[in-house]
């Protein structure tokens, strides 16, 4: 399950995530980054994203693609330390905005 | 030097065709089996008939009329044909020596005749096509002829063609025509292929094994008139015992470098070395999934099943899990997994049955950091190399079983004794 809040911050708009990010739920997530289009900047903030797979990651980097194809810029921020190192493996970690600090959600699944 | 006008002088009855000065000895040089009839076209467009008698890869012995020394153009057929030249000093008669200066094939020039086109002159393919297209009308004999010269280009059907026999059907009986006079075939199936292919005035075709399964024949029927007609068969049982071994040295090479590249991480198992791995240890849960909704199910069944020494790794698993989950939506129409505890490990399994994971794909999908998006693979391989410590799979044709072990002693923190 996938929940999104939005939230306006410095940077721009922000996704809040909360719950999981996989195959099943991805498509929540697009929808609601199309909603932003036209923004500029975007946040995605996986701070309370207990879980995420391949297939979030690779939706992760289109949705980056895709505004970055636009003129937009979006970062992702807050990953666990699980999460962060699920980015790394995958040679994904340029996705994460390296000022961010990982804050340890307490992973529930 | 002027040995050949001595020849000629003194023995005109000795053969140029055998003699070793008119060609020079070797392993290339061939009679065919009936010299080949051919025109000669000079550059001023006169033709002249001509008989290959002898060849090698650069040089033909003809008997023609065409005027030597001389540069001539030979068209062999559609898509060769050879420039030549005529040397004066070898040859007696209407017998000469010529020096085979260009082979155009197609697009493609060259300086000498290639292995197919060398085959095609002076193996038995040409008979074979003599007798082939006698089995056709009058009318069509020529173009059958063309466009079997045309499929013999290709140089699997040379090598099958070195095995394999014509035969004439008529008033239902087989005659032999040429090629292995031995190969037996089964009489119930060629029959029956040459009366369906009579019944429906078209070529029919079937792969058959022989009665004591040990040899593979591809049959074809060809229908002449309403009673009669042609059988080609090719035995290929040697083709595909070679294809089969070649697969299994393949497959063995891939195993040997699966395991090498993971540092024994990942290992391809047989189907019976799977069976054993599947038995061991206890069943702890099980589920199928069908939709991605089942995945999050089974995520959550394998995480409140886990022992506390596994806490650490949960994430690892459940995410493995995920990624092997995910495939089998992805490429079947989903899959089923079940959760087993083994003395030494909690062992996850998953197996789908759908087309099989490409083992040539697997090497990069073991590299890790290896991610694409060209890669159907993704990179599903590389997290459950990195999280689990044994991965063993089978795939084929017929479906695709995935292990992934989580020892349990690798999942415990070892406390060091303070240096």
């Amino acid at each position: 399950m996938l929940a999104i809040s939005v939230t306006k911050g410095d940077y721009g708009r922000c996704l809040n995530l909360k719950g999981e990010l996989d195959m099943e739920t991805l498509a929540t997530l697009e929808r609601a980054a199309e909603v932003q289009e036209g923004e500029g900047q975007l946040e995605i903030n996986l701070a309370g994203v207990s879980f995420i797979d391949s297939t979030g990651l690779r939706g992760l980097l289109e949705i980056q693609r895709r505004w970055s194809m636009k003129g937009g810029k979006v970062r992702v921020i807050n990953p666990c330390p699980e999460i962060a190192e699920v980015f790394r493996l995958v040679g994904m970690e340029e996705l994460l905005d390296c000022s961010d600090q990982s804050k340890a959600t307490g992973g529930e699944y | 030097m002027q040995e050949c006008s001595q020849c000629a002088r003194k023995t005109p009855d000795r053969s140029c065709v055998d003699c070793d000065y008119f060609m020079s000895p070797g392993p290339l040089r061939r009679k065919p089996p009936m010299p080949i009839g051919i025109s000669l076209v000079a550059a001023d467009g006169k033709r002249y008939a001509g008989r290959i008698l002898v060849l090698n890869t650069m040089e033909l012995g003809l008997e023609t009329q065409a005027p030597v020394p001389g540069q001539y153009r030979i068209y062999l057929k559609q898509h060769l044909s050879l420039d030549v030249a005529g040397v004066p000093t070898k040859g007696k008669g209407d017998i000469h020596l010529f020096d085979i200066i260009a082979v155009y094939r197609g697009e493609e020039t060259a300086s000498r005749l290639g292995n197919e086109e060398y085959r095609l002159l002076t193996g038995s393919t040409g008979d074979f096509i003599e007798q082939v297209s006698k089995l056709v009308p009058a009318h069509l004999q020529d173009l059958v002829k063309e466009r079997l010269l045309a499929e013999l280009e290709s140089s699997e059907i040379f090598n099958a063609m070195r095995l394999g026999k014509v035969m004439r059907y008529e008033k239902g009986r087989f005659r032999h025509l040429t090629g292995q006079a031995d190969l037996e075939l089964p009489l119930p199936a060629i029959e029956n292929l040459m009366r369906q292919a009579i019944h429906r005035g078209t070529h029919c075709r079937e792969v058959i094994v022989s009665d004591d399964g040990k040899r593979i024949f591809d049959l074809h029927g060809i229908p002449l008139d309403s009673r009669s007609g042609g059988l080609l068969a090719f035995d290929l049982t040697e083709i595909i015992e070679k294809e089969r071994q070649m697969r299994c040295q393949e497959m063995q090479a891939y195993r040997e470098a699966m395991a090498a590249v993971t540092n024994g991480r990942l290992q391809l198992l047989t189907s019976e070395e799977m069976v054993a791995v599947l038995s061991q240890g206890n069943e702890l849960a099980r589920g199928v999934v069908n939709k991605a909704a089942d995945i999050a199910l089974a995520r959550s069944k394998l995480c409140s099943l886990l022992p506390a020494a596994f806490s650490a790794r949960t994430y690892g698993m459940a995410l493995s899990l995920t990624e092997a989950l995910t495939n089998t939506l992805k490429h079947a129409t989903g899959g089923e997994w079940v959760v087993r505890q083994t003395d030494e490990a909690i062992r996850v399994i998953i197996q789908d049955q759908g087309q099989g994971i490409k083992i040539k794909d697997l090497p990069k999908a073991a590299l890790m950091r290896h991610y694409s998006t060209q890669n159907s693979l993704g990179c599903g391989f590389t997290l459950m190399l990195y999280y689990a410590d044994k991965v063993y799979l089978t795939t084929g044709s017929r479906g695709t079983t995935l292990v992934l072990d989580f020892h349990q002693s690798a999942g415990e923190e070892i406390c060091s004794p303070a240096s």
